[in-house]
């Protein structure tokens, strides 16, 4: 099963004023892995995924969707 | 909770060891008698060691020297040595065919191929065991 997942992440961290790095470093993950979700190269494990969507405080379902829900 | 999984030795460390593998595959070498190949193969390891003292933000590099370590690297490590390992069994088994067809002993790589294949068929059951 190849299910693409759409991130808002990037919409996200922009709206809260925050580079790549800050978030990464908030996250305990690289910055490269930041770029990696938000240009949808990399799809978070679900516990990542939890402490992105709680980080902006939101559930994960308004953060990550599938391809097919947009 | 905590998404990065494991720390492995830095910068410092890994290059440090990187070093000091030189010097043994020097020395090892330079012992048997050929220095040529001893100079080789520390250059060779010396110029590993600069790779990883990069100060810059490379995937690759920062995954080779340990640091940081967090899931996406960890996954990118295991699939890796997935391919690796894969490269090294069709070699494996290349080179047992190959042997037995010019000399009709297949050397080391029957145990290569012994080894690969008992080792999958373990973590397998383990894996399974596990999860």
């Amino acid at each position: 099963m190849d299910v693409k997942v759409r991130t808002q992440v990037r919409t996200l961290r922009l709206a809260a004023g925050l580079s790549q790095a800050e978030l990464a470093l908030h996250l305990g993950v690289s910055r490269q892995t930041i770029n990696a979700i938000e240009t949808g190269k990399y799809t978070p494990s679900l516990p990542l995924a939890l402490l992105i969507a709680r980080f902006f405080r939101m559930s994960v379902e308004e953060v990550f969707h599938l391809d097919e829900d947009v | 909770m905590k998404t990065s999984e494991h720390r492995v030795p830095g910068i410092n460390g890994t290059v440090v060891f990187s070093v000091v593998i030189g010097i043994v595959l020097f020395a090892a070498s330079a012992w048997a008698g050929n220095t040529g190949l001893g100079i080789a193969l520390l250059v060779l390891m010396l110029a590993y060691a600069a790779i990883l003292n990069l100060r810059k933000q490379i995937d690759v590099v920062q995954i080779l020297r340990g640091e940081p370590a967090d899931e996406r690297y960890a996954q990118m490590t295991q699939r890796s040595i997935v391919f690796a390992a894969n490269v090294l069994a069709v070699v494996a088994v290349a080179m047992f065919v190959y042997e037995i067809a010019v000399d009709g002993d297949p050397g080391p790589y029957s145990l290569m191929g012994f080894v690969f294949a008992v080792s999958m068929i373990v973590s397998l059951i383990w894996q399974r065991n596990r999860s």
